[in-house]
């Protein structure tokens, strides 16, 4: 919303030499939040009102002239020579000169410069030039782009800036209006908490309008058929209308708001609009069809598939719940669409010479569906959606007819220099079957002082009662402690005590309240919490970081490519109002956030990449989540979410091992590695039964390649639970998405991790006997798993409660070993916990283990 | 070999193996020497073997005897050489000099994302105050996102929050990406049914809104106190004391009148501005006129929003607005992460380029 600082003047009473700074941070202190103080003049520094003394044909050109300019004291030495290539510049014409300096408003700068050999001492502006729209400036012909000609006889002075002559001495606020402040869409409304914010008063605004044209019941009917939509419809009508340009001030004041304007009429619309807060709509009576002599005003729901050609053009469909003006065309034809914007079809023309004007009030929810389905939203729509003052309808009326007619007059002295025209019908139709009267609300100053936390004296019967008299309310009657206020009906935010505790706030202001903290320190727990997931995430993400993985955080959605590319699915959450096709979904998986950011930085010639991701994937619809059950024990605590929602900590890994140094050469990482980081990850959870094993046949991810692909298991409470898996990206997927190296890649339940989290951990002492440690090389079949191998000498009942750790240190295939076997070399080591072994142990176990890995199929090569 | 035969042998192979041991320039020859001379096929073990089979007993006394002194003597040589060649060795070790200003080798290590590491340390400071923190659905029901937290179907509130809504069938009610995180707060209203609670809601939450200072996914950290007697005095206190702390100690809290559906009395919260101490010029972000960039010269930060819980959204989550109050804040993780960072434009946040990663701790 802009405000006009002189059009506020005209309405409050302010201190005298109050600063455009001190009343926008009034406004702000108040909730007002001023964006922005424009001081419209300062755009226009240095250009000022001159006069053209001579007016040549430029010697060098055919197109430019030669002027003479006088600008009084900015041209101490006398009238200077400029150049100007404008058409309408003649001899005594009185300009806006651009001195030497100035930056115009387009950013364009004025400097003493040779045109065609002759030099030219500053420019004379255009509207454009000055930043004005064209119809919002005084220039004669709107048409052309020429030069700006100031009117004689309006008392400016040569030499004297131009922003006084043109209407741009103002200072413009932009106020953030929160939408509960309906009343702060005006002028008047705005004025009205300057009043209550410096102490000051309204100064008297009661309109009146003179009617001096015949029985308003003689042109016009009203029928309010929708009362839910329309609770109150008023109209005048005005004759002997001129519909032609506003006055030049009025013009300027609209532009300074940012309304362009359009006509006498339309304009008064607006003006009254911006003043006080409520929409107006202006139709040409003689295109309403008529009932007799009378045009016939229905206002009705629109029935389905009615349509309407809006003012902008537009056809549109209406629905059930839109509230149309009819006439009674036809079968009834709609001409305007209540609170929105009005027909094409009895839109104010320049041959238009009677007015039906209509000042109503209309359904908030109403109008808010209409503009929202439509997508039509209008100054009026703003205001009517938000709650325009239903009482004020009267007053808006009045000032607007009275303005047209006085509108009328001026253009028709203007062009024709007869008499004045424009005459408000006597009377006015007011329809206003369902009576919105002002809300009786009760304050308790006890209860604002306790809401509040201040001292009970700062808001006592008295001062609470000054302070909101101070913004229009009154005082309806007074209970035990209580004090029952009127609410104006232009403040429908104020319903209920605590809307009037706020209002209290804002009056006293921020800085009177005391900062205290709460005494109380009753027991506190989430329940909405996952303290085992919490812990589990912040000791992975300690491993992680120690693995060298940084943390990345990607957006939720997800592209149907990346879905497909990672196992195609129907069962995704789709967005209704997507930002595009590319992010149309939520994502089933963090991994390929997380690829296209390796791709990110290897397109930027970043090779070594490690990230990870902490965060919810959405697998689909949760069945028990049709609808919220807020009053059953467990839909608020997540049972009723609409989606499957499950936390998920997954990473990339690809480039080199370790960083490559003066003296080594970096080896690129394998599965192998991202392995380690996972084994460190569960180490540091204290996570046991770790297991992996390769997936098999069609179950495994399509986005891995098939030669490392594998499963993770770790132990929970639950017994062995699958945790994720791990796995080198798929050579085409990684193609496909750009990425320069081999890629592996993980993906766990943040959740199996949480249960496989151990927070108690119980202290081994240190053995007391000494280990002895035995190597064996077996030659197997090639596809025996190492953890075959490894499992069959842990779980030899021989060595049960001797074995220490079982390792492998060597895989070998090649010279020696037969094809399709390996030679996989087990590292043993044994340890009594009370004695040393002796060599006959020793031996006996270590028969015990070859007997064991032979039966495994396994020839023993050493022992 | 007959004695003289041995002596002969000791004698002359003396000379050369003294030479050899005493001449080694470095450990590998004086090896080769000790084997040679010293070793099982030296002139010393050959000498003892033949002195074995010497008949006479004078004979083999004296000759073990010359024998074992040439062998002594010998060892002595071999250890004097062994001796000095380690000096030398030390000497030479220690005049050597390592190029210390080669860069050392770093094990890799992996950083936080800014954004998780702003969002655990505000968790942190409100969990100091007593803040636990409550997570919930980030697709989540019209129910718990709008109308439980006063703001019904058709409300122009809704359209301070431009929001994403989700497929559903034929029949359901509205579904949306959470708008902000409030809905845990409701949720937890419910599920716990009675004061005290004090919740710290964070997660990701989304609107329909991209530009430098926009992502349509952003993070969010909402903080509730319902109890008896709760006030907007224990608000301003809180909101002072979770700003220095989360800031810089002397960081100035100045609230000003606002508008959420689900607080009444609301307010916009601005703290002093920490590069220029609230003073508007000078400080550590300054322009060409050495006025503060960060607060654009006005002193002041706006930072987050806040108010006394709507009782319309106490009647929502079934307690009573007559017995309890409370207070509400939310705060953009974003928002404070970018102005601690000095970070311009948001989109740096999602892009994950290790370079712009690796600047934060680990």
């Amino acid at each position: 919303m802009q405000v006009s600082g002189k059009w506020l003047a005209e309405l409050v009473d302010l201190p005298k030499d109050t600063t455009p700074q001190q009343i926008a941070d009034k406004l702000t202190a108040a909730g007002l939040e001023v964006e922005a103080v424009t001081d419209l003049s300062a755009a226009l520094k240095g250009v000022i009102v001159a006069r053209v003394l001579a007016c040549v044909a430029h010697p060098g050109a055919d197109k430019l002239k030669l002027c003479k300019v006088d600008g009084g004291s900015a041209t101490p030495d006398g009238a200077v020579d400029v150049v100007c290539g404008a058409a309408n510049v003649f001899a005594g014409a009185l300009v806006c000169f651009a001195t030497p300096g100035t930056v115009l408003p387009g950013g364009k700068s004025i400097a003493v410069a040779t045109v065609r050999g002759v030099t030219s001492h500053g420019m004379l502006c255009s509207a454009s030039e000055l930043g004005l729209t064209s119809s919002a400036t005084p220039a004669s012909d709107p048409s052309s782009d020429g030069l700006v000609l100031l009117p004689e006889g309006d008392g400016f002075s040569i030499g004297a800036p131009a922003s006084m002559a043109i209407g741009r001495d103002d200072v413009v606020y932009t106020i953030g209006v929160t939408p509960n402040r309906p009343d702060a869409l005006s002028h008047l409304g705005v004025a009205r908490e300057l009043a209550a914010a410096f102490r000051s008063r309204l100064k008297a605004q009661a309109p009146t309008c003179a009617e001096r044209g015949g029985p308003i019941d003689t042109l016009a009917t009203v029928t309010i058929e929708d009362v839910d939509g329309c609770p109150r419809y008023a109209c005048r009508v005005i004759e002997d209308v001129v519909v032609g340009r506003s006055p030049r001030h009025i013009q300027a004041r609209l532009a300074a708001v940012g309304i362009r304007s359009i006509n006498n009429i339309v304009d008064v619309t607006n003006l009254v609009m911006m003043e006080r807060g409520i929409p107006l709509h202006a139709f040409d009576l003689d295109k309403i069809a008529k009932q007799g002599t009378r045009a016939a005003i229905v206002v009705r729901d629109a029935r389905p598939g009615e349509l309407l050609v809006t003012l902008d053009g537009k056809e549109r469909l209406l629905v059930e719940g839109d509230v149309v003006i009819a006439d009674t065309a036809g079968e009834g034809r709609a001409i305007a669409l209540g609170g929105v914007m009005g027909g094409r079809d009895t839109e104010v023309t320049p041959t238009t010479t009677r007015i039906l004007l209509e000042s109503a009030h209309f359904n908030a929810a109403r109008v808010r569906r209409t503009a929202r389905r439509l997508d039509l939203h209008s100054e009026a729509s703003h205001r009517f959606e938000r709650g325009a003052d239903p009482n004020g309808v009267l007053q808006s009326l009045d000032r607007a007819a009275a303005l047209v007619a006085e509108f009328s007059a001026i253009v028709m002295r203007e062009v024709s220099g007869k008499e004045p025209k424009g005459r408000v019908a006597r009377g006015v139709i007011d329809s206003y079957p369902k009576k919105i009267a002002p809300v009786l609300v009760t304050l308790r100053p006890r209860r604002a002082a306790q809401l509040l936390g201040v001292p009970p004296k700062l808001v006592d019967e008295t001062s609470a009662s000054k302070l909101l008299l101070s913004l229009g309310l009154e005082v309806e009657g007074r209970e035990a402690e209580a004090i029952r206020f009127r609410v104006p009906t232009f403040r429908p935010d104020l319903t209920r005590e605590v809307d009037l505790i706020e209002e209290l706030l804002r009056l006293l202001g921020m800085d009177l309240i005391p900062a205290t903290l709460p005494t109380r320190s009753g027991e506190n727990e989430s329940v909405l919490f996952d303290a085992r997931r919490h812990r589990a995430l912040l000791l992975g993400r300690r491993a992680l970081a120690a693995s060298g993985y940084d943390e990345a955080v990607n957006l939720a959605f997800a592209s149907p490519a990346d879905i497909a590319a990672f196992g195609a699915t129907d069962d995704v959450i789709r967005l209704k109002n997507p930002l595009g096709e590319e992010r149309s979904l939520l994502r089933r998986s963090l991994l390929p956030g997380l690829v296209q950011n390796v791709a990110l930085n290897h397109r930027r010639g970043i090779s070594d990449v490690r990230l990870y991701e902490a965060g919810v994937v959405f697998l689909g619809r949760n069945p028990e989540g049709r609808t919220p059950r807020p009053n059953s024990p467990a839909g608020p605590t997540g049972a009723d979410a609409f989606a499957i929602e499950r936390p998920r900590l997954a990473g990339i890994a690809t480039g080199s091992r370790s960083p490559s140094t003066f003296d080594h050469k970096a080896e690129a990482l394998d599965f192998f590695d991202v392995k380690g980081h996972l084994e460190d990850l569960l180490g540091t959870l204290g996570a046991t039964g770790v297991s992996m094993s390769a997936f098999e046949g069609p179950e495994a991810p399509v986005f891995l390649h098939p030669r490392a692909a594998a499963r993770l298991s770790v132990a929970t409470d639950a017994g062995a639970e699958v945790c994720g898996l791990v796995g080198e990206l798929h050579p085409d997927l990684a193609g496909r998405w750009g990425l320069k190296n081999r890629a592996v890649v993980f993906d766990l339940d943040t959740d199996v991790l949480a249960r496989a989290t151990r927070s108690l951990i119980a202290a081994r002492p240190l053995p007391r006997f000494p280990a002895v440690r035995r190597d064996f090389a077996l030659v197997v079949d090639e596809r025996v798993p190492a953890a075959v191998l490894q499992r069959g000498f842990a779980d030899n009942a021989a060595v049960a409660g001797l074995l220490e750790q079982v390792e492998i240190f060597d895989v070998y295939q090649g010279k020696g070993v037969p094809p399709g076997k390996k030679s996989v070399a087990v590292g043993v080591t044994l340890r009594a916990e009370d004695r040393t072994l002796t060599d006959v142990d020793v031996q006996r176990l270590q028969d015990a283990l070859v007997a064991g890995a032979k039966d495994l199929g396994a020839e023993v090569r050493a022992g | 070999m007959t004695l003289a035969e041995i002596e002969t042998l000791l004698v002359q192979s003396f000379a050369e193996a003294k030479a050899a041991l005493g001449s080694a320039s470095t450990p590998a020859e004086l090896e080769a020497a000790r084997v040679q001379f010293l070793g099982q096929k030296g002139f010393i073990q050959t000498a003892k073997k033949s002195v074995g089979q010497l008949k006479d007993v004078a004979d083999k006394k004296a000759a073990g005897k010359l024998c074992n002194d040439k062998d002594r003597e010998l060892q002595e040589a071999f250890q004097q050489s062994a001796t000095q060649l380690e000096e030398r060795a030390r000497e030479a070790e220690l005049a050597t000099r390592l190029d210390v200003t080669l860069p050392g080798r770093r094990a890799r290590r992996g950083h936080r994302h800014p954004l998780s590491a702003t969002c655990d340390d505000i968790l942190a400071v409100l969990s100091g105050l007593g803040f636990q923190p409550a997570e919930g659905p980030e697709v989540e029901h019209d129910f718990y996102n709008f109308e439980a937290l006063n703001m019904p179907k058709d409300h122009p509130a809704r359209d301070m929050q431009d929001t994403f809504y989700v497929q559903t069938s034929e029949g359901e009610g509205d579904v949306v990406l959470r708008t902000h995180t409030s809905p845990v707060q409701a949720r937890t209203m419910l599920a716990a049914g009675k004061p005290p609670i004090r919740i710290s809601c964070h997660g990701r939450v989304y609107r329909k809104d991209e530009d430098t200072t926009h992502s349509p996914m952003f993070h969010q950290i909402k903080g509730l106190y319902v109890d008896k007697d709760v006030t907007f005095a224990d608000l301003k206190g809180t909101l002072q004391l979770f700003a220095e702390r989360i800031f810089v100690a002397g960081t100035r809290v100045r609230l000003r009148p606002s508008f959420f559906p689900f607080t009444e009395p609301s307010v916009e919260v601005d703290i002093s501005c920490f590069a220029c101490g609230g003073l508007g010029q000078g400080g550590t972000s300054t322009n060409d006129e050495g006025r503060c960039r960060l607060c654009k010269a006005t002193g002041f930060i706006e930072i987050m929003g806040a108010g006394m819980v709507d009782p319309e959204v106490f009647k929502a989550c079934k307690l009573d607005p007559d017995q309890v109050s409370g207070f509400a804040f939310g705060i953009g993780v974003e928002r404070v992460a970018m102005l601690r960072y000095g970070i311009s434009d948001i989109r740096l946040l999602y892009e994950n380029d290790e370079r712009f990663l690796a600047q934060f701790p680990s």
